[in-house]
């Protein structure tokens, strides 16, 4: 065993180029995919599954391929003028929630391992980005090609249909190119990238406010002018050049993109990778929970003297008050059913969902406190406070939070004129308590339970994991029967909803008292702490 | 020409002044120790010395360049930083022929599965190895190939005494084929045995220099 430890120093003195390095990345990618040539990596299935991935999905394709070249010859009339301008503002607000997400996401994204041991190297740094470049590129085509199409179905195809199909297909695929290659560039720039990501968060927010404008104007609105296929075709020239321009600029920055925000980007990927391997979906909340609040420094406040009950469900209360962006977006949800109402009228089930998913969202944000200490009561121990008060003064805020974003997104729904005659606005506070309580114990349910035995069905012999179907339906299933006298009344709404008012309050009473009960009685085991 | 200058260099993260006015060189083949409590800031330095992490002021030099994001400057610049990703495919052999294949020119594969005392473990995956193991292959990716400066934080962490002698005795031989190293550690007993100039930082500054009392 020699000791003279490490290789020496390089004696040149020379930093060399990159294109002169040792090896290239299509080298070291290689070998990575076969790594000493095992024989073990040359399976049959790895050439036949993407062979049998491609041949089935282009058999489902093909239908609908045929179908849609065969409905070109025939004119398509433009949807009714709302859903028309209520789908376009939509189709902006996915496209700036894409390039959103882009920004959040990388674009320029690597695995953990490819970070530290491919890019953290003398390798050609275009070569070891080109690939992750090439992914983000061809889901942001995919994207905008399909709302290309959805845009077109809403705008009409009065002539050429072949013409304006191709038109559509790409000013979307390059218009989405084009804001995701713009993150790309913003990804660089440590001041650029936050601003990029407020502006794509402040477009969507403008689309969707657009939308609801023009869906509380009902039939004011006038149709859509007819788009010439000289102006459609303009439009996707346009969109290529911006896209071809964008492109270039991204393609010349790689030789020098910066390791740190491609580090980072990697280190969320691998949280999300995590979340996935460990199907945990909590694990995502918690690290963008952290992320949130590493990057802050908030004020130290003192406790307040008030009974230990009431101090911890204050933590609540202070959690949410520094976070005044999550309180804002949840006022901003408000819109989301009056604008799912209108661009879908005929689907009522699909905003009264809307209306229970957000509102059970509501509540979850006043319930932090449970969630974090599910599993371990470490603060509550310290306090030394009884279980049952602390439950108790912790319902409050999720209560007031359901109530008050149900009161809210009711009154829209009655303003725009979704809901017929008047008085819907008292189903917020009569309802409240129900999400109120399901938000507690989706925050109480903890892990998933991945060793629980799954159930063999009978007739089909399939096996349903049972832990996740519990972690799924924990808290749904309080909320669904709880809020049963809302859904129904959304569902099929009347024109006076007072019979609706009074059966939610009474259900909403009877399930806040089931809870404190059951609360009680879990309290006074002798296991629990 | 000093391999390392930095002149007041500062960063702010979080709202907080994790350096102030950093002032720091270091010549080549000289080893530089800086020592401090958690969270005083070495770790912040290195990632600053590495490129990794944009100052906010002052002046930060490598080799007589800002760290640039040229990927040539890794050839130049070995990192030991948190433990790594591993490939879970790559043998731990299969990760050093992976370094040097990027690198070029490293030391032969089994030389230093051998120095790292990792010949017995050569065909399993980092993943099965146990954390001083791991932190021995790290190690190994790090020093194992050519380069002009080694910046390695906590490179003592997780390793046996005998080890760390060893260790002690790479770093010095680094040093004394003109290469230079930085290294950010708690580990009163290496710095002796590397002979290094110790620094103390305190609060984001270095506060003091020369030797430090055990």
């Amino acid at each position: 065993m020699t000791t003279t430890g490490t290789t020496p120093p390089r004696t040149d003195g020379t930093t060399g180029s990159a294109a002169s390095g040792p090896a290239t990345a299509r080298a070291a990618r290689a070998m990575l995919r076969s790594p000493g040539q095992r024989p073990a990596n040359r399976h049959w299935s790895d050439r036949y599954l993407p062979f049998a991935g491609f041949g089935v999905g282009g058999a489902l394709l093909f239908g609908p391929f045929q179908r849609l070249l065969s409905d070109l010859s025939t004119p398509l009339p433009p949807a009714p003028p709302v859903t028309s301008a209520v789908g376009l503002a939509l189709v902006a607000a996915v496209l700036a929630g894409l390039v959103q997400i882009a920004a959040v996401a990388g674009p320029v994204l690597l695995t953990p391992a490819d970070a530290r041991w491919l890019l953290l190297s003398p390798l050609d740094r275009r070569a070891v980005l080109t690939p992750a470049v090439l992914r983000a590129a061809a889901t942001a085509v995919v994207v905008g090609v399909v709302l290309g199409g959805g845009t077109l179905t809403m705008l009409g195809i009065p002539d050429h249909g072949a013409l304006r199909l191709a038109a559509a297909v790409v000013s979307g695929g390059s218009y989405a190119l084009t804001g995701v290659g713009l993150a790309a560039l913003a990804q660089r720039s440590e001041r650029a990238a936050p601003w990029l990501r407020r502006i794509a968060g402040g477009a969507a927010v403008l689309a969707l406010l657009t939308g609801v404008t023009v869906a509380a104007a009902g039939g004011a609105v006038r149709p859509l002018p007819a788009v010439p296929l000289s102006a459609a075709l303009a439009a996707a020239g346009a969109g290529a050049l911006c896209a071809l321009v964008t492109a270039v600029a991204v393609w010349r920055g790689l030789a020098t993109f910066p390791a740190r925000p491609v580090l980072d980007a990697a280190a969320r990927l691998s949280a999300a990778g995590d979340a996935v391997v460990a199907l945990e979906p909590s694990f995502l909340s918690r690290v963008a929970e952290n992320a949130y609040w590493r990057e802050r420094r908030p004020p130290s406040v003192p406790w307040p003297a008030w009974p230990g009950p009431l101090v911890l469900a204050w933590l609540d209360w202070r959690g949410l008050h520094r976070r005044p962006a999550r309180l804002a977006a949840l006022a901003l949800s408000t819109l989301v059913p009056v604008l799912l109402a209108t661009a879908w009228p005929d689907r009522p089930l699909l905003f009264a969902v809307a209306v229970l998913v957000l509102g059970l969202a509501a509540a979850s944000a006043g319930a932090g406190g449970v969630r974090r200490e599910t599993g371990s009561p470490a603060l509550r121990r310290l306090f030394g406070v009884a279980e049952l008060p602390t439950d108790s003064a912790r319902l409050a805020l999720p209560t007031l939070l359901a109530g008050a974003w149900l009161t809210g997104a009711l009154g829209l729904l009655e303003l725009a004129g979704v809901l017929p005659g008047e008085g819907w606005v008292w189903l917020g506070p009569a309802a409240a308590g129900v999400p109120a309580v399901a938000a507690l114990r989706m925050a109480r349910r903890g892990h998933i339970d991945h060793a629980s035995a799954p159930v063999v069905m009978p007739m089909t012999g399939s096996r349903i994991p049972v832990g996740w179907l519990t972690w799924s339906l924990s808290g749904l299933d309080v909320a669904v029967p709880g809020l049963l006298p809302l859904l129904l009344a959304l569902s099929d709404p009347a024109a006076a909803p007072g019979p609706a008012v009074a059966a939610q309050a009474a259900l909403s009473a009877l399930v806040l008292s089931g809870h404190l009960w059951r609360r009680r009685r879990a309290a006074r085991l002798p296991h629990r702490s | 020409m000093p391999v390392v200058v930095t002149r007041d260099l500062s960063v702010e993260l979080g709202g907080g002044t994790v350096l102030d006015r950093v002032n720091l060189t270091a010549d080549p083949g000289q080893i530089v120790a800086v020592q401090g409590v958690n969270g005083c800031g070495k770790s912040t330095l290195l990632r600053c010395l590495s490129g990794l992490l944009r100052p906010g002021g002052g002046k930060v030099e490598v080799l007589g360049a800002a760290p640039s994001a040229d990927p040539a400057f890794w050839r130049e610049v070995g990192l030991l930083a948190e433990e790594p990703s591993w490939y879970p495919g790559l043998t731990v052999r299969e990760h050093l022929e992976l370094v040097a294949l990027t690198h070029g020119g490293a030391a032969p594969v089994d030389r230093t599965l051998d120095e790292f005392e990792l010949t017995a473990r050569a065909g399993a995956s980092p993943l099965t190895l146990s954390s001083g193991q791991r932190q021995r292959l790290a190690l190994a990716a790090t020093m194992a190939r050519p380069s002009r400066l080694l910046l390695l934080d906590e490179p003592e962490q997780k390793l046996d005494a005998g080890f760390r002698d060893r260790l002690a005795a790479m770093i010095r031989a680094y040093a004394a084929a003109g290469g230079t190293v930085v290294l950010a550690t708690h580990d009163a007993a290496l710095v002796t045995a590397t002979d290094a100039t110790s620094l103390r930082m305190r609060d984001g500054r270095l506060a003091q220099a020369g030797p430090v009392a055990a």
